[in-house]
């Protein structure tokens, strides 16, 4: 600073004399090697800091991760469908008798087809019996649906 | 050399083991011209220091993305100068000198003593902050740092005649600005 100080002085007395005079007073406080270790350290201290709140972080999100998966894995067992082999009858009945209404049309058709009802005269009960007959043959993919 | 110095500052930064080291080269060789930048804009020595330490992480944060587009320098002078805002705006003690200022704390020394040197410190101030940013670096560097065209040149990666064009503009404008300052210039 001080070897410009007059280099610069000089070169602002006629365009900016103001200035000049002002840069008489103006010092450079530096910062010293205490400053710079207090600030590395400090440094040090934020980024220790932000790693350990990173690391919670994480392991919250896992945990919540590992949460969903476990309640997932959970739920798809509930709702996993059964390989054929795996599907017994009563399970078929129940679910069709519980959804007669939409099986119902289908089997009501097979019946008139094969006239073995009308369709007036076709009675849950008469279904059911057609059902557990036809069982063996029905298709049950739709299980799997 | 100034490159040199400025490539392994990079290097180390970007080393994890090794960012300690290039903490210090980096704060050896510009931590007194940042901290003079922020000095001259806050109130108090603490609040310098609590700036430095802002801009000292965000360099951390941001040294991996610096493409060296800029000199180092000038990128530094840029997250300095935004930290200052930053802490302006979060704490609002920017530097505003009014009668009760504490001079020992100020960098720039008050030429005059009571009201008329609060009017020119803060005429400088504000002026220099008016500045486009090539000007108000170049103006730092070379009023309030003292250093040499060839120094900035090396420093900024800009020709010295470029820098002498940018440091004329910026002086006449601030000298505009202090000659509008009444009490002053009847002195």
């Amino acid at each position: 600073m001080n070897k410009n100080k007059n280099e610069i002085i000089n070169e602002l007395k006629d365009i900016a004399p103001k200035l000049a005079d002002l840069q008489q007073h103006i010092t450079v406080s530096p910062l010293d090697d205490t400053q710079i270790e207090k600030l590395i350290s400090n440094t040090n201290s934020v980024k220790s800091n932000s790693f350990a709140s990173r690391n919670r972080q994480v392991v919250r999100v896992i945990g919540i991760a590992a949460s969903m998966i476990l309640l997932t894995g959970i739920v798809s067992l509930f709702n996993a469908p059964r390989g054929i082999d795996q599907v017994n009858h009563s399970y078929v009945e129940t679910y069709v008798d519980e959804n007669l209404d939409e099986f119902g049309d289908y089997i009501i058709d097979d019946l008139s087809d094969e006239d073995l009802a009308e369709e007036s005269t076709i009675s849950d009960e008469l279904i059911m019996i057609y059902f557990e007959e036809s069982l063996d043959e029905l298709d049950i993919t739709f299980f799997y649906e | 050399m100034k490159n040199q110095s400025d490539k392994e500052i990079l290097e180390l930064l970007t080393s994890d083991d090794r960012q300690d080291k290039g903490c210090r080269l980096l704060l050896k060789t510009y931590g007194t011209l940042m901290y003079n930048q922020i000095l001259r804009q806050v109130k108090y020595k603490q609040d310098a220091e609590d700036v430095m330490q802002n801009v000292l992480i965000k360099v951390l944060k941001g040294v991996s993305k610096f493409e060296g587009k800029s000199s180092l320098y000038s990128w530094l002078y840029r997250i300095a100068h935004n930290e200052t805002i930053n802490h302006y705006n979060k704490q609002t003690k920017y530097y505003q000198i009014n009668s009760s200022i504490e001079q020992s704390e100020l960098s720039i020394p008050a030429p005059k003593s009571g009201p008329e040197a609060s009017f020119i410190l803060k005429a400088l101030n504000e002026s220099v902050q008016k500045l486009p940013e090539k000007q108000q670096l170049v103006f730092e560097l070379r009023y309030f740092n003292g250093k040499s065209y060839k120094e900035m040149s090396s420093l900024l990666k800009t020709s010295e005649g470029a820098l002498k064009a940018s440091y004329h503009h910026a002086v006449k404008k601030i000298e505009h600005q202090l000659s509008l300052i009444k009490s002053y210039s009847h002195e």
